[in-house]
């Protein structure tokens, strides 16, 4: 064994780290129970602190799986590398051997994202890894109903359209900017807010429209010629209104 | 008991029906608390679940508010009144009729349902004693024909409740 260790410096460590005979027999008898034919590589210290070993999982899918020996193997678990989402703690004691690290490292993770692939429009990655456990799919036109249903719950609007914007513009009475269309209305038809309370605290907008109707509608208006005096339905300052003709 | 009673039953305008969509989704986005909204189809009527305040005469009971918009809201108030039964409270009668003067002569259209739903909770919150108004029966009788609490001449006398 000796005359083919390669003697690689460990990490951080300056000389080559020699590790005693029994270590490279165990970990040759410990290969042997798993198979030399699942061995793919091996690095280091005569081939044997770094493995990698290929594993088929229950869809006939090939995974690498590269389990680093420390110094004091196997005193101290191995570390492992793998092309998978996350690795679950290993299950390891002093009397561990490599083929329980092989049956430890089962995943149906990937089973999961292969449901995914085949019954959603993945729009991308389209050529996942095993790592990847994220993805994009398409949702096509009624997803925000049907999520609103599910949920039961009205999903919020952008907030460019908050209340704070809605009193800037929207009319103060009918809660909208523009008015109906509605021959009803005549020249107001379709119009937007013409009306601010000079009240600079309030300044709220409204349809002179509205204005009017709700002025017309309550006892404490007064009107003089053409014009009706009122209290803004906010701030109670006194506005005044046209009366314009239909 | 005249809960069913309900104003002239014209349409909502079409500035009434874009108001109260608007009044409905804001109140699904933050429905002022205590109240809860039963879902259904008529936008003209509302039946708004009422629970009483915790350390109150009302709390834990649960109460059914019945809003029914005019034609043209919200130039003139919701009809608002309580189900039967009605809670016990010197402001409202037993035919469920409630004397609050925000729903008659003090609407203004810058009152909501859900404004006056906080009104109204106030008002239960405020009772000093579960009791109905001195002229329940003689006011009850009067409106045995399905009158409207809006055709009411109210008289606000106590502003205390």
């Amino acid at each position: 064994m000796a005359e083919v260790d390669t003697g690689l410096p460990r990490e951080g460590n300056g000389e080559a780290a020699r590790r005693p005979a029994a270590f490279y027999s165990s970990v040759f008898a410990q290969i042997e129970e798993v198979g030399w034919d699942r061995l793919v590589s091996g690095k280091g210290d005569g081939g044997v602190s770094c493995l990698v070993f290929r594993v088929l999982d229950d869809q006939g899918r090939n995974h690498l799986l590269e389990i680093t020996l420390p110094m004091n193997y196997p005193a101290c678990p191995p570390s492992l590398m793998a092309d998978v989402p996350y690795l679950p703690q290993l299950q390891w004691s002093k009397s561990s051997r490599l083929k329980d690290i092989l049956c430890q490292f089962q995943e149906d993770y990937w089973s999961i994202m292969d449901e995914i692939d085949k019954v959603l429009w993945v729009v991308n990655p389209t050529k996942p890894a095993y790592a990847m456990s994220h993805c994009r799919i398409a949702l096509g036109n009624k997803f925000h109903e049907n999520l609103s249903t599910v949920l039961d719950f009205a999903l919020p609007p952008p907030p460019s359209v908050n209340i704070e914007d809605d009193k800037q513009i929207d009319c103060g009475i009918c809660y909208v900017k523009h008015l109906p269309i509605d021959d009803e209305l005549g020249d107001h038809s379709g119009g937007t807010t013409d009306y601010t309370c000079e009240n600079p605290s309030c300044s709220r907008s409204f349809h002179s429209i509205c204005l009017r109707d709700w002025l017309r509608s309550i006892t404490t208006t007064r009107q003089s010629f053409d014009v009706l005096f009122g209290n803004c339905p906010y701030c109670s300052e006194p506005v005044a209104v046209k009366i314009t003709d239909r | 008991m005249t809960s069913s009673s309900s104003p002239s039953r014209k349409a909502l305008s079409k500035i009434a029906c874009n108001r109260l969509q608007k009044e409905l989704a804001e109140w699904q986005m933050s429905p002022p608390s205590g109240f809860k909204y039963r879902v259904s189809d008529n936008l003209q009527r509302w039946v708004i679940e009422v629970t009483g305040a915790a350390g109150t005469l009302y709390a834990g009971e649960t109460y059914q508010l019945q809003v029914d918009f005019p034609e043209h809201y919200p130039m003139e108030a919701p009809q608002v009144i309580f189900l039967n039964p009605a809670p016990m409270h010197p402001h409202i009668y037993s035919n469920g009729h409630i004397c609050l003067d925000i729903l008659y002569d003090s609407w203004s259209p810058a009152m909501t349902v859900s404004s006056v739903c906080i009104s109204i909770l106030s008002m239960l919150s405020s009772s000093p004693a579960k009791q109905r108004p001195q002229d329940n029966d003689r006011y009850v009788r009067n409106c045995r024909n399905g009158r409207s609490p809006k055709e009411t001449r109210w008289w606000f006398h106590d502003d205390k409740v």
